[in-house]
């Protein structure tokens, strides 16, 4: 399905529309409670809200058309769009597509794919983008390699950096690519876990082939490298493909750039989304599916960022870091004193002036001649500032009232924020309506959601998320259905509204599959919506099987009204009024240990095992930063012993790492060996599968993206499905969790009896006849199906990965029914299995154990066979 | 397209610093300003100036440190007085003695109607004095000023004033009755509309050729064997060189100007211009400065006291030229000639860009780990205090005893005679664009 534009010559190319896709939301939950009112990006930086960045740059970059792609708080995106001088302007034409039922980006690729408005190259990025960069050169090399190759469907931009506290600033994960560095060709892209691991694996590079050290550019960073490569050692070994080196010059390996999520795409990328359909994320998936699949010979490219700025807000801590960086100037033309960015309001247009050491104040601020205003600083218009106060590395919203003798550094006081006197605050976001009682301290990390209010004289203790919004947590045994009819009921009582659209939090855990087991859902509920806020490629982690199944967790998308209204009383009214609504307050039931006695505000927990101190709005603490980074320094002093796997060091080091949640292997600890780990995984996830009653083809989705994620072959899943399948017909192995216990039978069948052997076999019949579809989809060709059967082998035998667990050895004297059993069922060919024994027959005597167990069974195929060619014989 | 839409979309470019320079966002305004004059309806001359100058202050607001934005505007302006007043002067000559002047050919400059018979009053009272030179606009129209020429001036200005008065609210009046009667008619326009829009369009030529017009003064002042320093990339110094080395031989010495480095590629120009081309670091402009003859530098803005505003770097470059006494010449097209002092509040005299072009990225990550060292405290609130503050201004500020001559467009002229230069091509009233529009919201 190659597009049909090249019939149209170069007349049509020549007026090609430059078109970017705008990703309104990024399918992911990091800025919660926030998001859960409000889509992230309107959410304000530096005073204005995160789209008009990206929006404007990409104005800058003369792109004449975008396309704002909303799925999650639509109309509020629209809305602020219709107020905005966007759809006034002739170019670029902004307009938008709204598609509420999407999950993931992928799904939304998929649904403009499905519009089919996209006709040429576009830019795809995140509403989330703060760059001043000139997509000139990095489009003009796009086209160029497009017209030469069609096959180079995508250019990515990345940015170097060559200090590894840059990416714990940005609140980044550490990131292996491998170029050709010729062509600047993608050749590997793996998100790494912790910098330690990078480096080792940089070194097993290093060992393996040759390194690029021609870039004079890059000469640091190539010394930076050798001097990890000398202590690194981790319990993640990455591997590089030989082949990398074989038809290449020079390879550049590379752990200094940060993937900006800036993408140059042709319209084949749309059509690739819409041929895999289970691809969801672009870097994991997309990405790392293109990069796989080298027969398929697509190619992605690499722009590489020369002094331009280029960031994403896709948590607390990179919002607070890119706020600096804008104070800073590092975005220019995107500065608050350009005043490029549109604001309404009652007090005009954007009217920042600039002052010594980057201090910004619009032109109408009230600031007591008495209050010191520090650097990187910037107060909207009508902002108050109290006697005494100093105020500095903040940015204060317009209409901000400060008392008198507060201490503020590094806040984010969105508009109308309101603190009393002799109030203490730092490193804290505080959204729109918040108010802050008089003595009040606010302590690092602290994330205020809209309306909360803290009392006087309280201190609201670190890394606190306060929110009018009760997160709601409950069994999973409900299905989401059962709960979206719940909360809904319970907002129309409470406020008397229409059942609003329900937010769904659905990766308690930050795993992929809860969250598609609400895709599955949704095709019966398309009309809810999620409302997730940053993009799932960097926290998310590929095999959290064991994250996020106890626990569902949902909210509502509005602050019940009387949570509300007893906020704004509690903020604003007099004594009267408060001891008049003191009942309904103590039965409204705030988290008096955040927010302190006259203050309104539910605990919003952070279930997702996120590290509040790494990912907070706050910096991050030195000690836990010298952990992370330093865990592999500690290890030097041992010297070069880089063959010891896993010392205790760097096991806790990557442990601590925040994308290091896979949980077999967390379970297993580092000593299981990786094919075991794989086995378990895909056991897992399969269990899941069958748990839950995924219809199948969300099973396959599953499965495919562990194998994606894994690197794996089909034939690989397939062997420890079917093992697995095996598996249930007898009671639960060790190596499975006890939440899946209750799936497996109670009893052993005694094998060696004829009963036991007659329900062994009927109960795998069962779980054929349930999954021998799936089976089916994982075995690709004659091969796997070979394969498939020396699995079995092994598996009665209990050879291999499954020594551990002998109770294969069950199935033994059943060995010839079970082929029988796949045979009938279809999932192994003839072909398969004459070729299989045909393998065997030159094996040793030993090995031939179970050949000669089937020898019956392969007579009687044979005999089949000659039948049937009889038969066509006799046909002919 | 309507106009304030075009008018918005040239502001929101001019934040975006998508217009680059100040020579394409002056031909930019002009061109906006003829597209107002030329599609707007105005009776008279009064709301054409006032249109023009709303338009233009928020032209000049989108991007106060491009001065040549307001320097076009006030030209602009300026041409509808000069109009203004010579279809008064006509008037009153047609109503008392049909005078001389009006039937002389129609002087572009003030300096020409200065020198012709008859208008001598008019002439001496926009010229501007030592006494007259700092009073507002304002207090010369109110009668206020105490001194000979204030007199003299308040008195011509409200004798014509008076007349103009009348004679505009009598054509007001006269229209509003017609409008009256024939209601959905548009206001006829004001009859030296056209005038004022074919001076306009030779102000837009004028700007066309104002690089060659200069380029060609350069065999005046290049000599041979004459050794030149330049800073940095500057299109109209190039030419000038490039003028200069069809009759002339000689060396260019180019400092490489810095963080931006444009010294680089006016080396290599004028080198592929087959000129003998040096290129130094900025650190060794002084030393380098032994051994030029002269120094010649483009420049950003021209300010009414003399001094310009060129790019960061050059103040160095002429305080190393002042103390070798080397003439330092700086070439500038009269649309830079800005009548603001560098003293003025309105003036933002700088930009501050990106550090990026200065150091790394990654200075922000040592010092934000270095910055955290002092926690932890409750003055955790200092993390990040120790980081690097890395400024990167776009311009230098160079005072008028600096520069030896500018090259203009129109001949060479020294900074003494910059206010000179001024009364002939801006009025007094507009010297200050919005302050005036201030005063008018307030009343």
């Amino acid at each position: 399905m190659a597009p049909k534009s090249k019939g149209g010559g170069a007349e049509e190319k020549a007026k090609e529309v430059l078109t970017a896709v705008l990703l309104a939301d990024s399918f992911t939950q990091r800025f919660r409670p926030i998001t859960v009112e409000k889509p992230k990006v309107l959410l304000p930086l530096v005073n204005v809200p995160l789209l008009e960045y990206t929006l404007e740059w990409l104005a800058l970059n003369k792109v004449e058309e975008i396309l704002v792609f909303c799925c999650a708080h639509a109309d509020q995106i629209k809305a602020h769009l219709a107020d905005s001088k966007w759809l006034k302007q002739r170019s670029p034409r902004v307009s938008t597509v709204v598609s509420t039922n999407c999950l993931s980006l992928g799904e939304a690729m998929r649904s403009l794919d499905q519009k089919d408005i996209i006709k040429g190259t576009f830019i795809l990025v995140s509403g989330d983008t703060v760059s001043n960069m000139d997509l000139g050169p990095a489009l003009a090399a796009h086209k160029e390699r497009a017209d030469r190759d069609k096959d180079a469907i995508m250019t990515m931009v990345m940015k170097p950096t060559h200090e590894p506290h840059q990416r714990l600033r940005l609140g980044d994960t550490s990131l292996l690519v491998a170029l050709d560095s010729s062509s600047q060709r993608l050749l590997k892209y793996q998100e790494l876990d912790s910098p330690a691991a990078a480096a080792a694996a940089a070194a097993a590079a290093a060992a393996g082939g040759q390194r690029d050290s021609s870039s004079a550019h890059h000469g640091g960073h190539h010394h930076h490298h050798h001097h990890h490569g000398r202590r690194g050692r981790s319990s993640q070994v990455w591997k590089l493909d030989a082949s990398l080196w074989s038809e290449r010059d020079c390879v550049q390996v590379r752990t200094d750039l940060i993937d900006t999520n800036i993408s140059i795409c042709s319209p084949e990328v749309l059509l690739m989304f819409s041929d895999n359909f289970d691809y969801q994320s672009l870097k994991r998936d997309f990405v790392a599916g293109t990069l796989s699949e080298e027969e398929l010979g697509k190619k992605i490219h690499c722009h590489i960022l020369q002094g331009e700025y280029a960031a994403r807000v896709h948590n607390l801590r990179s919002y607070d870091a890119v706020s600096r960086d804008l104070l800073a100037r590092w975005a220019f033309p995107f500065v608050p004193d350009t005043n490029v960015f549109y604001k309404a309001g009652p007090w005009g247009p954007s009217s920042y002036r600039y002052a010594r050491g980057h201090k910004y104040l619009e032109a109408v601020t009230g600031c007591s001649r008495s209050a010191q205003l520090g650097r990187l600083l910037a107060v909207g218009a009508g902002a108050a500032i109290g006697d005494g106060c100093i105020v500095s590395q903040s940015v204060l919203g317009r209409g901000v009232s400060i008392g008198k003798n507060c201490r503020i550094t590094g806040c984010y006081l969105q508009d109308g924020v309101v603190i009393g006197d002799n109030v203490t605050a730092s490193h804290a976001l505080l959204c729109e309506g918040v108010v802050v009682g008089s003595g009040a301290t606010i302590s690092p990390g602290v994330v205020l959601s809209y309306g909360v209010v803290v009392g006087p004289r309280h201190t609201v203790p670190a890394y606190a998320i306060v929110s009018l919004c009760k997160q709601i947590t409950t069994e999973v045994s409900l299905s989401d259905d059962e709960l979206e009819y719940a909360s809904a009921g319970r907002v129309s009582s409470s406020s008397g509204r229409p059942p609003a659209r329900r937010a769904r939090n659905s990766t308690s855990g930050g795993g992929r599959q809860p969250r598609r087991s609400n895709a599955a859902s949704d095709s019966e509920s398309s009309s809810s919506s999620s409302s997730s806020d940053s993009d799932s490629s960097s926290e998310e982690s590929s095999s959290s099987s064991t994250f996020g199944d106890t626990l569902g967790v949902k909210s509502m998308e509005k602050p019940s009204s009387l949570a509300v209204k007893a906020a704004q009383v509690l903020a604003g009214g007099d004594k009267d009024q408060k001891a008049q609504i003191a009942g309904q307050v103590s039965e409204l039931g705030f988290a008096v240990h955040l927010v302190g006695e006259g203050g309104a505000g539910y605990e919003w927990p952070m279930t997702d095992g996120y590290s509040a101190e790494l990912y907070s709005i706050a910096p991050p603490p030195m000690t836990l930063a010298e952990h992370v980074y330093d865990s592999d320094a500690e290890n030097d002093a041992a010297g070069g012993a880089s063959d010891d796997a896993a010392g205790p060091d760097t096991a806790r080091g990557a442990a601590d790492e925040p994308g290091e949640r896979s949980g077999g292997a967390g379970r297993g600890g580092a000593a299981l060996d990786p094919e075991t780990v794989f086995m378990q995984e895909v056991g897992e996830t399969f269990l899941r599968c069958v748990k839950e009653r995924f219809a199948e083809t969300n099973a396959v989705i599953e499965l495919n993206g562990l194998k994606i994620a894994e690197d794996r072959t089909f034939a690989d899943c397939a062997r420890y499905i079917f093992t697995a399948m095996l598996q249930l017909c007898l009671p639960c192995p060790g190596w499975v969790s006890p939440e899946y216990g209750c799936l497996f039978p109670a009893d052993a069948p005694d094998s060696s009896s004829k009963d036991g052997k007659l329900a062994l076999l009927s109960r795998f019949k069962q779980q054929l006849r349930e999954w021998g579809n799936l089976l089916r989809r994982f075995l690709r060709s004659e091969d796997d199906q070979v394969e498939l059967l020396l699995t079995l082998e092994e598996f009665c035998g209990a050879e291999g990965v499954f020594e551990a667990d002998s109770s294969g050895t069950a199935f033994a004297p059943l060995f010839a029914n079970l082929l029988q059993l796949l045979y009938d069922g279809e999932v192994v060919e003839e072909a398969a299995i004459t070729s299989w024994a045909a393998e065997k027959e030159h094996a040793d005597e030993g090995e031939k154990l179970f050949l000669q167990k089937s020898a019956a069974f392969l007579a009687w195929l044979k005999e089949a066979e000659e039948d049937d060619s009889d038969e066509e014989d006799s046909d002919e | 397209m309507n106009l304030s839409n075009l008018v918005e979309e040239y502001c929101t470019q001019l934040r975006r610093r998508q217009i680059k320079g100040s020579f394409a966002c002056a031909k930019k305004t002009a061109e906006v300003m003829r597209l107002l004059i030329t599609t707007q309806r105005h009776p008279d001359a009064a709301s054409l100036i006032e249109d023009v100058r709303t338009v233009g202050t928020k032209l000049q607001a989108a991007k106060p440190v491009e001065l040549g934005i307001g320097n076009i505007v006030r030209r602009v302006l300026h041409m509808i007085r000069e109009e203004q007043q010579q279809e008064q002067l006509e008037a009153s000559e047609g109503s008392s003695t049909p005078g001389d002047a009006s039937k002389g050919p129609q002087g572009p400059g003030l300096l020409s109607q200065a020198f012709r018979p008859g208008s001598n009053l008019r002439a001496f009272n926009r010229a501007v004095s030592l006494s007259n030179l700092l009073d507002t606009p304002a207090m010369s129209a109110d009668g206020l000023s105490s001194s000979f020429s204030g007199i003299l001036t308040a008195a011509a200005d409200a004798v014509a004033a008076a007349a103009a008065g009348d004679a505009q609210a009598a054509d007001a009046e006269g229209m509003r009755r017609q409008q009256s009667s024939r209601k959905g008619r548009a206001p006829p326009q004001w009859s030296s509309k056209n005038n004022v829009i074919e001076m306009l369009n030779e102000l837009l030529d004028e700007l066309d050729g104002i690089e060659q017009q200069i380029a060609q003064q350069a065999v005046e002042h290049i000599h041979a064997n004459e050794v030149i320093l330049t800073y940095g990339m500057s299109d109209t110094t190039f030419l000038f060189l490039k003028e200069a080395s069809r009759k002339r031989e000689f060396q260019v010495v180019v400092a490489e100007a810095a963080p931006r480095f444009d010294g680089h590629t006016m080396a290599r120009q004028l080198a592929d211009a087959k000129v003998q081309t040096t290129l130094i670091a900025d650190s060794a402009v002084f030393a380098m400065m032994a051994r030029a003859n002269k120094v010649l530098v483009g420049a950003h803005a021209v300010l009414a006291n003399g001094g310009v505003i060129a790019p960061a770097g050059v103040h160095m470059v002429a305080l190393a030229a002042k103390r070798h006494s080397i003439p330092f010449v700086v070439l500038v097209g009269l649309h830079k000639l800005s009548p603001l002092f560098p003293h003025d509040p309105d003036v933002t005299l700088n930009d501050f860009q990106s550090p990026g072009q200065v150091v790394d990225f990654d200075v922000l990550a040592e010092s934000f780990m270095r910055g955290d060292e002092q926690q932890p405290g409750p003055d955790a609130a200092a993390a990040e205090c120790l980081s690097v503050e890395v400024h990167n201004p776009a311009y230098d500020y160079i005072p008028p005893h600096l520069i030896s001559l500018f090259v203009t467009d129109t001949g060479g002229y020294t900074p003494a005679y910059v206010y000179r230069l001024l009364a002939e091509y801006y009025s007094r009233e507009d010297y200050s664009l919005d302050k005036e529009l201030i005063d008018r919201m307030k009343l």
